[in-house]
């Protein structure tokens, strides 16, 4: 780049200085290192040199031959088929959020409860809540005459759920916040316009709140994506302890498991990089496949 | 406008900066008495005499214990150029990743509480202080300890640590339940014996369908399950630690019998219906008298003499129909230090004292685990008169304790059988995998587990050749 | 056709509302379940989780306290036992209105007699106030010779109180003076508890008392470490105060609270928690919303290259760049500091997501209007894309505060002192203190989540107004 190239680009540099340098020293080294450390053997107890073992490739292989790993990512897989049913929930109710109610804050701000709660607190409710015999789901289900599975002590019916803690959990949380923010960004105008013309509230819906917002859904589903493949490590931490048979442990959980209780730190990256390059090439088609889609300004 | 309209219309702004200002004048205030008070252990005020600093991680619950206080401050005052400082600690299952970042950030404490299972680990990087030459210079006696307990925190012939105490596991028998159903608890109990006092507690007392106590309720640990094998001559790690021989027939005998109390004389409660109680590891069913034994460790004592009204009292596992012994697992923790500390001479004072007669006798006063020191354990200390069971049942059960096979990869090692242990058990609707006979479920734990510890013995080696 | 569409808003408003209510309902059950939980008693809490029962206590006309044994324990933690209670012994004697001695057996309710009555048998300590409330009832034995206790620093007894609500206090005459409980116990559980007392402040256990030396004008008086605390021990006495019954349900209620407030120097680490969760929340949205602008609408060489480096960091787990990231703050020295805290939380590769593709969906020809207008890139960023990005911001600040105030296990690591702690791992050290003492768990989290709350309600202004776009379609 020329001197001249540089001086007409300074200002944007300067833009993403504070944020770029942070990043560097906090976010990209550590990455980098964590990536090297995928080829080493280390016990994480030592920073001195003798203790990292080189382990070229052994650790990938170990990480292909193991069952556990593929079966752990399946888990993982499944609980983010949630994620389309989480943005609905999302986008369903910032649409019930967004009119405009006297009392609206308060309902926001209960909805908005779990959310932040503090998740273990949470948690150890929804322990209650799925208690095989007592608990307030199957409670309810007996009052309908149904009776409930063992959820959490069942390998079936742990990940639904899982999912169905999500869902009611993050409800009017901040995915909800974010639709929130994107419907006030659309104009009256437009409703104005459309309800003159005499559109329905679905032909409303469809052809201008589901476009206005689709950046919004768009981002969302990516980091649902991104973030779904680094999920669920909480539940399985504070819940199940990896679930009946291992039902409910996620990748995120093997490798704490990795790295914290049997001291592996290589090959705990070794799985953190595997599972990278799944996301990556998820990210890739989904950037593709829905960036097509998202209608900006 | 007027001031009604006014305060109506910025009511959001001025809760929220109402909030804000209580919140921060609260905790300001709070925050400000705290540092006056100091963030204190038994060192607050100043020592003119203090030379040294040991810096101490007990865990956090025993960092603010009574007791513990107590002990540390009898220390000071007899060590008067010692200071003792707490290092806070959040207990729980994250310690152990506490431990290890402050070892890697270098300021990891001296003198650390550790329990057994992750000690290999540690102790196989040299993460400890090796405390052979200190107990071979001044001859330290040993031998009041029970055996058992220096196992634990011995690795490769050398000493790293000093007990403080745990106990064996033994059972808890609900003595009103077993009066009436006219059952009566013996010592000398084979195998069958056990099976059929627990089949005739099983019972339905309602009549309505369901069972409503159950005679056993054990723990689908694979330490527990070893407990019968022991029991029968068997064991399961090879002798130089390399490999695991868990389906043998000795073995098998012991494990078929003890999944069997599970899946063929229902006198157990399925898995899939148990419920832990307010306190991990305890359970609400035999506190509320649904069920008749439990086994469990000393500590469950200390809690049952708070929440039950009946009787209960101290049992044994039966004995093993081919031996005529029993054998039961004891876990124990104990007291290590920091590899690098700058302070081993004072690390290893305190070390003598916390594991020294006083420091057991403490322990002892907690009720909560038996005390490593045999004179201690024996004495009036730990075998209270004023308490309602009788401790010497738990001392005696020590004569046949055994440790468990503690690996260096315990975390893989509790994983893999816990896996297949679960597989012994169909649960509700589908069950995603299939069933195991005992017998499968030995043999694929003997398949994954000697490829994990062959592998790791692998690398072991290779970092050894290497340094 | 105006009032139809005014009708069919009408009634789009209606259902909705009656959703956000079946829902909002929904979302409240659990936290009712949580507020009654951190009601309970200790004993509520090893009954069935289910039930919303919380203990209150009983109005009785009598109120009964037993003690099992006493003993104190000494520097060689060998212990003294003070007493073994004879049911006759005439060395105890009870003093105040209402007062009376009484075997064990006799002065608890038929419910408990079998229970106590092998306590009875070996000879238990109970006395009862049958009066009401207000009363007073003491307990106390004068030792004739002194009782010869070496260097001894604590005093340990077991205690069965009944469901009144009344106090305990107890004093202890020693050759060095008198102490006595620096705060009442509260006496509400039916079952055997053992409390033990010490004589240092700090040594507090959620609601555990201490001894404190009385000094002239009465009050507490710590006791220098090189002294013994004594050597002998002259009388000890038990006091019950008898309550009114309103004190006694308050107090009931409010003791997890308490014992939460008081076994941690919660204050401290709220306010460590806003000071941080405020700087991460006012740095990410700044840091976030430069760098979103300068990669939405900026062009220079390697934009795409580096977003997409900023994205593909996203897709690595927490867990194996903690370490990394760890030793390179502890190398800088920044290890158990406030910065350690913060400065991680600063930058954020999610925020600036977000706040790139806010930045997208805004129209060009405002910012072309101001460059055309001789504005510089900065003070169109300022002055055009800042305001209107009001929303997005404030979800931002939300996002990021909230974010730092549930830190966790970046915080456990990264620093060690308690006067650096934040709010998770103070609740979580508590956890740790009380294993699984669910309802002092949930009282703890009701103090933390409340301020968080009510900011978050009051911050829903930024939501009310919309963004209003003028001039630009027609």
């Amino acid at each position: 780049m020329t001197a001249n190239g540089f001086r007409k680009y300074w200002t944007c540099y300067l833009f993403l200085l504070p944020n770029g340098l942070l990043f560097l020293a906090l976010t990209a080294v550590p990455v980098l290192c964590s990536f090297l450390l995928a080829f080493f053997d280390w016990g994480g107890k030592e920073l001195d040199l003798a203790t990292f073992g080189f382990a070229g490739l052994s650790n990938f292989a170990e990480l292909a031959r193991t069952l556990d790993f593929w079966y752990y990512l399946s888990n993982t897989l499944f609980l983010m088929l949630g994620i389309p049913v989480s943005i609905a929930i999302h986008l369903g109710v910032a649409l019930l959020m967004n009119r405009k109610l006297k009392e609206i804050v308060l309902y926001r701000t209960v909805w908005f409860l779990p959310s932040v709660a503090g998740g273990v607190a949470i948690l150890l409710l929804w322990q209650w809540i799925f208690y095989p015999d007592g608990g307030l789901l199957n409670t309810i289900l007996a009052g309908v005459g149904v009776r409930g599975p063992a959820w959490l002590q069942s390998e079936m019916w742990a990940k639904p759920a899982f999912m169905l803690m999500g869902w009611w959990t993050h409800a009017g949380g901040m995915g909800m916040i974010l639709y929130l923010a994107a419907l006030q960004g659309i104009p009256q105008t437009y409703y104005d316009a459309a309800s003159i013309d005499g559109a329905s509230a679905w032909q409303a819906f469809w052809n201008i709140t589901w476009p206005m917002v689709s950046p919004t859904t768009f981002f969302m589903f990516i980091t649902g994506c991104i973030g779904g493949f680094q999920a669920g490590f909480m539940n399985a931490y504070v819940l199940t302890g990896g679930g009946p048979n291992g039902t409910t442990t996620t990748v995120s959980f093997y490798i704490y498991q990795q790295a914290y209780v049997n001291f592996r730190m290589g090959y705990a990256s070794a799985i953190a990089w595997v599972l990278f390059v799944f996301v990556a090439a998820l990210t890739v088609v989904n950037w593709r496949v829905a960036g097509r889609r998202v209608h900006y300004q | 406008m007027n001031c009604a309209a006014w305060l109506k219309s910025h009511l959001g702004s001025l809760l929220a900066g109402g909030t804000l200002l209580v919140v921060l004048a609260v905790s300001g205030i709070s925050k400000w008495e705290t540092i006056r008070s100091g963030d204190s252990g038994p060192s607050s005020e100043a020592r003119t005499v203090a030379s040294v600093t040991v810096r101490v991680l007990l865990g956090g619950t025993q960092r603010q214990s009574t007791a513990w206080g107590q002990l540390l401050r009898v220390f000071e005052r007899t060590h008067p150029d010692i200071d003792i400082e707490f290092v806070p600690t959040i207990p729980g299952q994250t310690y152990q990743a506490q431990v290890q970042t402050a070892m890697l950030g270098g300021h990891c404490a001296d003198l650390m509480f550790f329990e057994n299972e992750p000690f290999p680990n540690f102790a196989v990087d040299g993460a400890f202080l090796d405390l052979t030459p200190f107990i071979e210079r001044e001859a330290y006696d040993l031998s009041d300890f029970f055996p058992v307990t220096l196992e634990e925190f011995t690795y490769d012939g050398r000493l790293y640590g000093l007990p403080q105490g745990g106990g064996p596991i033994v059972i808890f028998y609900n003595a009103d339940l077993f009066e009436e159903f006219g059952v009566e608890y013996s010592d000398d109990w084979y195998w069958d014996d056990f099976v059929e006092a627990a089949r005739r507690l099983t019972v339905d007392r309602n009549g309505d369908g369901r069972i409503d106590i159950y005679g056993y309720q054990g723990k689908r640990e694979i330490t527990h399950a070893l407990i019968p094998v022991w029991s029968s001559g068997g064991s399961a790690l090879s002798e130089d630690r390399r490999s695991w021989r868990f389906n043998t027939p000795t073995n098998l005998v012991a494990f078929t019998w003890w999944a069997e109390l599970w899946t063929k004389h229902g006198i157990q409660a399925h898995p899939s219906a148990s419920r832990e109680g307010a306190d991990a590891g305890l359970s609400i069913p035999f506190v509320e008298g649904w069920v008749a034994m439990e086994e469990s460790g000393p500590y469950f004592a200390k809690y049952l003499r708070q929440h039950t009204k009946f009787r209960w009292a101290i049992g044994y596992h039966p004995k093993s129909p081919v031996t005529g012994k029993r054998v039961t697992r004891y876990y124990g923790d104990g007291y290590v230090a920091w590899a690098k500390t700058e302070h081993p001479e004072e690390v290893w004072e305190l070390l003598k004292f916390l594991a020294g007669p006083v420091g057991m006798r403490m322990i002892a006063r907690t009720s909560r685990s038996i005390p490593a020191r045999i004179s201690v354990a024996r004495s009036s200390a730990f075998n209270r008169a004023d308490t309602p069971w009788d401790e010497s049942r738990l001392v005696d059960a020590m004569d046949w304790a055994r440790r468990q096979p503690i690996t260096e990869y315990f975390g893989e090692f509790d994983r893999i059988c816990t896996k297949y242990i679960g597989r012994l058990f169909s649960f509700e609707g589908r069950s995603l995998f299939e069933t195991m006979s005992p017998e499968e479920v030995l043999a694929a734990i003997d398949l994954e587990l000697n490829a994990y510890a062959e592998g790791w013995w692998r690398r072991r080696d290779r970092a050894n050749r290497e340094r | 056709m105006r009032a139809g569409n005014r009708a069919r808003k009408v009634m789009l408003d209606q259902a909705a509302r009656l959703l956000l209510i079946l829902g909002g309902v929904t979302m409240c059950i659990p936290f009712a379940w949580m507020v009654t939980t951190s009601l309970k008693d200790d004993r509520d809490l090893i009954q069935n989780m289910s039930r919303w029962m919380v203990t209150l206590p009983q109005r009785t006309a009598e109120s009964t306290v037993g003690l099992d044994y006493i003993f104190f324990t000494t520097d060689a933690f060998s212990e003294v036992v003070a007493e073994d209670f004879e049911s006759e012994d005439p060395g105890w004697r009870a003093e105040g209105a209402g007062a009376a001695r009484s075997t064990l057996a006799e002065g608890l309710s038929a419910g408990r007699r079998e229970a106590a009555q092998a306590r009875a048998n070996r000879g238990a300590l109970a006395f009862t106030l049958r009066s009401s409330e207000g009363d007073t009832v003491t307990a106390g034995r004068i030792f004739e010779p002194p009782l010869a206790v070496p260097e001894w620093n604590g005093i340990h007894f077991w205690l069965d109180g009944d469901s009144s609500g009344s106090k305990l206090t107890l004093t202890v005459e020693t050759d060095r003076g008198t102490f006595t409980t620096g705060r009442p116990w509260t006496v509400n559980f039916g079952d055997w508890r053992e409390l033990s007392t010490t004589v240092r402040e700090e040594d507090r256990l959620g609601g555990m008392p201490v001894l404190y030396g009385a000094g002239a004008l009465g009050a507490p008086v710590d006791v220098p470490l090189s002294q013994p605390f004594g050597v002998e021990v002259r009388s000890i006495a038990f006091t019950l105060h008898r309550v009114p019954y309103p004190v006694a349900l308050w107090e009931r209620l409010t003791d997890n609270y308490r014992q939460v407030w008081e076994s941690i120097p919660l204050g401290l680490y709220y306010w460590n928690t806003l000071l941080v969760a405020s700087v991460v929340a006012v740095g990410q949205v700044a840091t976030s919303s430069l760098a979103g602008y300068a990669f939405a609408r900026l062009r220079f060489p390697g934009r795409d290259v580096i977003f997409y480096c900023y994205l593909a960091t996203m897709m690595i787990p927490g867990h194996v760049t903690m370490i990394p990231r760890f030793i390179i703050i502890n190398k800088a020295h920044l290890y158990d500091t406030f910065a350690a805290l913060v400065i991680p939380g600063l930058s954020s590769t999610f925020g600036t997501f977000l706040m790139r593709q806010f930045f997208m969906t805004l129209p060009r020809e405002l910012e072309d209007a101001a460059i055309i207008d001789g504005c510089n890139r900065l003070g169109v960023y300022a002055r055009i894309m800042l305001p209107l990005s009001k929303p997005a911001l404030a979800t931002l600040g939300v996002m990021s505060f909230i974010g730092a105030w549930q830190m966790f296990l970046w915080a456990l690591i990264s620093t060690n002192s308690v006067s650096l702690r934040v709010l998770q791992v103070g609740l979580a050290s508590m956890r740790g203190d009380l294993s699984g003492k669910y309802n002092l768990v949930m009282a703890g989290s009701i103090i933390a989540l409340l301020p968080a709350v009510i900011i978050f309600a009051s911050a829903q202004k930024a939501f009310k107004e919309g963004i209003v776009l003028t001039g630009l379609k027609g």
